[in-house]
């Protein structure tokens, strides 16, 4: 009965040898393919989580599109500016910073997700960072179908300014990455830190120029220089709607980056250590 | 050429409670200014291992004496409090099936996802393949894994798991699936598996099985070697599947 079942499944296929083995390269480890990997994971939480629904992934949208719909009606309406002038700024305000915040505070569960794949298949611990950041770039690769539409028939920018926004916006990626990579490493680390980035996440949402206009606090624009998130949405949110380089903040953002790669660096040799905090 | 060295190797596991896992706590005993370290097990003591390609060797003892953590410092992912490591050829742990199966997607995608963290570019013939391997109904592929019996899971990841044979391969207890008419099937994959396999480690408390299997076995107590000796030839058995089928009672790490 034995070497009828191994027959069946050793018909000579090109792909499979003598014992039934398949007969296939496999990929060298390295950043390259670690890279790979968390991308296609990435993509596969996103393909997945949407996977019985007609328009798939485009929930993302439609849930963006509704929210921005309905707080730029009212927000508009406490800060007395017009609704047009609002929608677009909001919009991309809003998708953008919802990047930043969603990734950040994602990456403080991501490892705990992965145990098994770290602990028991010797994936190194970086992988599960960079699919919780592609994860929501892919995201935001949906919802910016919000703005630009807004943009498209409501006006705001032009082609050249969102081109003068790419370098902004780069080190907008940038600070979300490494910020990940170290929120994500100490959360995983020390428990209690989770709680903490969320409640974080939300102050600077509110206490940042994302549902209001920065205008709105004149006479106190102190609150706006000491806030690192104010800089870091204005490297591409200046040039993008105002057709303005704000130089300083460009320098501000940049030292912010600076220190936070520093300390993503050093989050990434501690990351050897991930295995025990799992 | 396949080896692995371990010299004087010694792995310190930090045992993190509720007050280590604290950044509040761990601030405040810095500024208190009593600053405690966080207790550590030394898992491994001094351990001296040298493995050649051609090998098999057991790692049997009893529970909690090291044979996993051994595992996982051969496979680098356990950094090393002291000693050396060196080792050359691909490491494959394969230490739980499970694991990163996702139960809300279907067969199919959960074959090539596990493909991918292997490494593997999951193409269609590969993914047939390993699918005709289970010897499921077809229009199972596409049903999510929850909808699958646990037999009928374990067929699937038994299937994707041994699809390829590692230059070295690690296992935690013997893969096996319980399912009757299959575990002889999975036995021969395994059987085979092993032999193509440059180096083979595997931990486990099942002696039999060890001796079967393995050229060599190392005994492990509380972190320690205790004894290193090879497996004498023994009279080839009649029927070998009989038997593997018998030892197959111990069910499969990974789906507890």
């Amino acid at each position: 009965m034995l070497p009828q079942t191994r027959d069946a499944d050793t018909i000579s296929s090109p792909i499979v040898d003598d014992n039934g083995f398949l007969k296939v390269e496999k990929s060298p480890p390295g950043v390259v393919n670690d890279i790979k990997l968390a991308f296609f994971l990435a993509v596969y939480d996103v393909r997945h989580r949407y996977a019985r629904s007609i328009i798939g992934p485009f929930w993302i949208t439609l849930q963006t599109a509704f929210f921005v719909g309905c707080i730029g009606f009212v927000f508009s309406a406490i800060s007395a500016v017009s609704t047009r002038d609002f929608l677009p700024y909001f919009a991309i305000s809003f998708v953008l910073w919802s990047f930043l915040s969603g990734t950040t505070n994602n990456s403080t569960t991501t490892l705990l997700d992965a145990g098994g794949f770290i602990k028991d298949r010797g994936l190194p611990a970086y992988v599960f960072f960079l699919q919780c950041f592609f994860r929501h770039l892919l995201f935001l690769a949906h919802n910016i179908a919000v703005p630009i539409l807004l943009f498209v028939f409501l006006g705001g920018t032009t082609f050249f300014r969102v081109i003068a926004a790419i370098p902004g916006l780069v080190i907008f990626a940038g600070v979300t990455l490494c910020l990940s990579l170290v929120v994500g490493s100490l959360a995983t680390r020390y428990r209690d830190v989770q709680p903490v980035v969320e409640s974080l996440m939300n102050l600077a949402f509110l206490a940042s120029p994302i549902m209001w206009k920065p205008d709105l606090l004149s006479g106190r624009e102190f609150l706006l220089h000491y806030n690192p998130v104010v800089h870091l949405l204005a490297v591409w949110r200046d040039p993008m709607l105002n057709g303005v380089m704000p130089w300083g903040s460009f320098a501000i953002s940049l030292m912010f980056l600076a220190v936070l790669a520093s300390l993503a660096w050093y989050a990434l040799t501690q990351l050897r250590n991930a295995p025990f905090w799992i | 050429m396949a080896s692995i060295s371990l010299e004087n190797v010694t792995l310190d596991y930090p045992v993190f409670d509720l007050n280590d896992k604290s950044l509040k706590r761990r601030l405040l005993t810095v500024v208190g200014g009593q600053r405690e370290k966080a207790s550590v097990i030394r898992a491994l003591h001094g351990i001296d291992l040298e493995i050649k390609a051609g090998e098999r060797v057991g790692l049997y003892g009893p529970n909690g004496s090291g044979k996993t953590t051994l595992l996982r410092t051969i496979a680098g992912i356990f950094p090393i409090s002291g000693g050396h490591i060196n080792s050359t050829g691909h490491i494959t742990p394969l230490l739980g099936l499970a694991i990163g199966a996702n139960k809300e997607i279907s067969a199919e995608d959960n074959i090539r996802l596990l493909l991918r963290v292997d490494g593997i570019k999951p193409t269609a013939d590969v993914v047939d393949s390993i699918w005709d391997f289970t010897e499921l109904k077809d229009k199972m592929r596409r049903l999510p894994l929850r909808t699958f019996s646990s037999g009928m899971l374990m067929r699937v990841l038994f299937s994707v798991s041994t699809a390829f044979s590692p230059e070295i391969l690690l296992l935690d207890e013997w893969l096996s699936v319980v399912d009757k008419t299959f575990s002889k099937k999975a036995e021969q994959r395994m059987e085979d598996l092993v032999s193509r396999t440059k180096i083979l480690v595997i931990a486990s408390h099942n002696i039999n099985m060890l001796e079967r299997v393995c050229t060599r076995i190392v005994c492990l107590d509380e972190g320690r070697i205790i004894s290193d000796e090879p497996v004498v030839a023994k009279p080839k058995v009649e029927e070998p599947l009989e038997a593997a089928v018998h030892d197959s009672a111990i069910t499969s790490p990974g789906l507890s």
